[in-house]
């Protein structure tokens, strides 16, 4: 983040260029309406140290017209570099004037500062001439700013790589390279350290520019530890800024180009060119050797099963271990499977970075048989270089034998890398042809019933109504009538059920008196309670009288129970008149409170 | 007036037969025309001429689907070929004995193939039908429902009826609607189940040879994962145009409905547009 201008600078910068403006009217063209100023924060600075460069622009005219930039001039011939963006700010403001007879102007005035972070990165007192552009006019600041850089210039010049550390101290902060080699075949690892030595405790390092691998296959090590040196008399600590495994791709000098670290805002320091020599694979390679195999490899081969049948997949999985640029290893060509159909693998690659790169690469094939009896999955033969040895070296896998259950005549497939499609010969024989009936025949599907929600509801249905059943018989028990009042309905029941079969005979006379006989013999019992059952007539009606029923009541009562026997059992016919006068007499005894009403209250005999 | 009613009905009838018969001549001379093609090597041919029968047959065919799904077979394309050998599979179809063993041995054929296509390819598979899918693919069955429907009732009804016995039939009535009751509650249950995970998440086949399934309805989402065509999905969800799908291993994305085949919805003509009328 630019820092901001403080507020007290812009005005001295606003005064300055007012001043100028008014003590340099040659400067400042007198026809043009922009001007500029040009102002250094700090006039002396060290190499690699930064400072800021404050350009404002003033232009009047009319409202939205556009301001000049300012044209800053060859700073890389200068030994100066922008860091980052500029940071601009713009205001604007307007005025009005009046003159004697004519209408008021606007003028408005707009003023672009530009600030740029500049660092040298060699000594000597520099001018920066900065100007605008208006039209065809160079408008010039009416002061040139000018930086003495004092120091010394990083070197540029590459020297062959140390696989050590430094050994004289170089100030209170630099860079160290070391290669762990100064002399390698074309890929073989190299191993890449960048470090930073400080002596004093600096805030904010960061690596700004990465070191150049140009002609380098570049892998990322794990960083070491920051640690304790001492160069020369001089105590530093040393940071770890990279750490790269390096492959280089072509054989001659190669140069690594320095990496250039930030210290804050206001340093950059730059480390020094290393040289390494890259050697080119010694002659006599094997056949089929592929350059990218370059470390120290073995192979093995391995099939997920080796008891299959014809058409059945299995994977078989080729794997390349060893240490080296696993990435870019070439497996070679495969060789022939007699008998068995390779589709293209599936490549996977296990990457272990320690203090060499390397790993594992597999690839995975699905093969299939063609044809049963005894397959054999031939051995692979792989080709690299040893750069400890500098020889090549062949690793072989061990050949798998495959049981496969089929026919070991079948014709095979051609071979191809994808799925074929299937042919007609292919299919034939595997897939069921199609069948041809005279007519179509068809179905033609009713929906069921039962579908799902009427399903629900029905099996929701039997618990629902059991469950109100079972509610309704508690609440029925609960609130309904007890024991006594059920008996005694059941009894008025029967009562009129007899009384109404008594009325139907009343005309004719059938059925009327065994309907009164057994209505008035129930009431009796009735009436005169559990020990009245089973007794005798004459017994039952001495029973009434000692439980309060008047004696006219009990001589009615044996009157009428006699006049029935003689009705049903005697020759004795009896009229309609006779009948209706009987079931009235009943129904007096039945709804007399002293003879036979249910409920009546006993009476002790006097 | 009797005989004008008679006369307009006689009318009406002969249409209505005249138009019956010429839609079944229609439909039987398009599967004719589709095994000839079959027979003389031209699946592409065929698959047009079995799908211009199935667009005008009424009901459903298992002959048909078995003939287009071995002639999407025989193209290489898996996704059709096994959308339409379960449709012929399924009990709507009412496939004869010899028909469901030839659908079930090409769909097996198309199944094997797919696995070496997904291995190949490395692409997203199901995994094969469990003997869970085969139970509840019967419990789905109607006569499990009318099973369990009719076993509570029958509890509900000796429960009730019980009190009219005596002491000795009254415990044996109450073993009985125990054992109905358990019948309602097992058989219910597990076709319950099955109902609910059919309804919840109905069946669907990847048609295309490789189906890019999204973590988004959208084709600008990022592709989770491809799955290999003829693969059995669930549809637990749908979009505007869009279906969320999930292997039965658990994988989820979204894919384009006009990519899956839904087992349970009418038959879907996949090799052309329909002929114009």
């Amino acid at each position: 983040m630019r820092r901001a201008l403080p507020r007290r600078r812009l005005l001295q910068l606003a005064g300055a260029a007012g001043l100028g403006l008014c003590l340099s009217p040659r400067t400042a063209h007198a026809d043009t309406k922009s001007r500029v100023v040009a102002e250094i924060d700090r006039d002396r600075v060290e190499v690699g140290e930064a400072f800021e460069l404050t350009v404002q622009v003033d232009s009047e005219g009319e409202r939205g017209s556009e301001v000049p930039e300012p044209v800053l001039p060859d700073l890389a011939a200068l030994g100066l570099q922008v860091v980052g963006m500029p940071a601009t700010y713009r205001s604007t403001s307007s005025s009005f004037s009046f003159g004697t007879g004519r209408g008021s102007t606007m003028t408005t005035r707009t003023t672009l500062t530009s600030v740029y972070t500049l660092v040298a990165s060699k000594p000597g007192r520099f001018e920066l001439p900065v100007h605008i552009m208006e039209g065809k006019t160079k408008v010039t600041p009416p002061r040139i700013p000018a930086v003495e850089v004092t120091g010394q210039a990083a070197p540029t010049e590459p020297i062959p790589a140390a696989a050590d550390g430094p050994t004289e101290p170089q100030g209170d902060i630099f860079l160290w390279t070391r290669l762990d080699k100064p002399t390698v075949f074309v890929g073989e690892q190299l191993t890449y350290t960048l470090e930073i030595y400080e002596r004093l405790p600096f805030l904010q390092i960061q690596l700004r520019q990465l070191p150049g691998f140009q002609d380098f296959w570049s892998e990322e090590l794990p960083q070491g530890q920051m640690r304790q040196a001492v160069v020369g008399n001089t105590a530093y600590r040393v940071h770890p800024g990279l750490r790269r495994a390096l492959f280089p791709q072509r054989a001659g000098t190669l140069t690594l180009s320095p990496a250039e670290v930030g210290i804050g805002m206001r340093r950059r320091i730059t480390g020094r060119p290393v040289t390494v020599e890259v050697k080119p694979l010694p002659a006599g390679a094997p056949a089929g050797f592929s350059p990218n195999n370059v470390g120290v490899y073995s192979i093995r081969a391995q099939a997920d099963r080796t008891n299959i049948k014809v058409g059945e997949p299995f994977t078989l999985t080729i794997a390349i271990q060893g240490t080296g640029n696993i990435r870019v290893i070439d497996p070679g060509s495969w060789p022939e499977m007699p008998g068995l159909r390779r589709y293209e693998p599936k490549i996977e690659t296990d990457v272990t970075t320690g203090a060499q790169l390397g790993g594992e690469r597999r690839y995975a094939f699905l093969v299939i048989p063609e044809r049963g009896g005894q397959l054999t999955v031939p051995p692979h033969t792989f080709h690299y270089f040893d750069p400890a040895t500098a020889s090549y070296q062949t690793a072989t896998s061990a050949p798998i034998e495959l049981t496969v259950a089929g026919d070991p005549n079948a014709a095979p497939t051609p071979t191809t890398d994808a799925p074929p499609p299937p042919t007609a010969a292919e299919e034939e024989g595997i897939l069921a042809p199609i069948v041809e009936p005279a007519t179509l025949p068809r179905a033609t599907p009713s929906p069921s019933w039962l579908t799902p929600s009427r399903w629900g509801w029905g099996m929701a249905g039997a618990p629902v109504l059991l469950a109100l059943g079972t509610a309704a018989t508690a609440l029925w028990r609960r609130f309904g009538p007890d024991e006594s009042s059920r008996v005694a309905a059941a009894r008025a029941a029967k009562q009129r059920e007899l009384l109404a079969q008594a009325e139907r005979g009343l005309a004719s006379g059938e059925g009327f008196y065994p309907a009164l006989a057994q209505l008035l013999q129930a009431a009796a019992v009735e009436r005169a309670g559990p020990e009245g059952e089973g007794l005798p007539r004459h017994t039952l009606l001495a029973l009434l009288a000692r439980k309060g029923v008047s004696s006219a009541d009990c001589d009615r009562l044996r009157d009428l129970l006699d006049r029935c026997d003689a009705a049903r059992f005697g020759a004795r016919g009896e009229s309609a008149s006779e009948r209706e006068a009987a079931l009235r007499t009943a129904r007096e005894l039945l709804a007399s409170p002293t003879a036979l009403k249910p409920g009546s209250s006993a009476r002790t005999p006097s | 007036m009797t005989r004008m009613r008679i006369r307009a009905l006689s009318i009406f009838a002969l249409f209505a037969l005249t138009a019956a018969s010429a839609r079944a001549d229609v439909v039987d001379d398009a599967f004719a025309r589709g095994n000839a093609l079959a027979a003389a090597g031209d699946y592409a041919g065929a698959v047009r001429a079995y799908e211009d029968a199935e667009a005008l047959l009424p009901g459903r065919s298992a002959a048909l689907s078995f003939n287009l799904g071995t002639a999407y077979a025989q193209l290489g394309q898996l996704g059709p070929a096994t959308y339409h050998l379960r449709r012929a599979l399924q009990p709507q179809a009412e496939a004869s004995v010899d028909i469901a063993e030839a659908a079930r041995r090409n769909l097996g054929v198309v199944r094997q193939r797919a696995e070496v296509a997904a291995a190949a390819a490395n692409l997203q598979i199901d995994r094969p039908e469990t003997w869970r899918d085969a139970a509840l693919s019967a419990l789905r069955s109607p006569a499990f429902g009318w099973l369990s429907v009719s076993a509570g009732w029958l509890a509900l009804l000796v429960w009730v009826v019980r009190s009219r016995y005596r002491e000795a039939a009254r415990s044996a009535l109450a073993g009985l609607a125990a054992v109905l009751a358990a019948l309602y509650l097992v058989i219910g249950g597990l076709h319950g189940y099955a109902l609910r995970t059919e309804l919840g998440a109905p069946q669907a086949i990847a048609l295309p040879a490789k189906l890019e399934v999204r973590e988004g309805p959208s084709i600008h989402r990022k592709t989770v994962f491809t799955v290999q065509g003829g693969s059995r999905l669930s549809l637990v969800e749908r979009g505007s145009g869009w279906g969320r799908v999930r292997l039965p291993g658990g994988l989820e994305g979204w894919a384009p409905l006009s990519e899956l085949g839904e087992l349970a919805a009418p038959p879907r003509r996949l090799a052309s547009e329909p002929p114009s009328p």
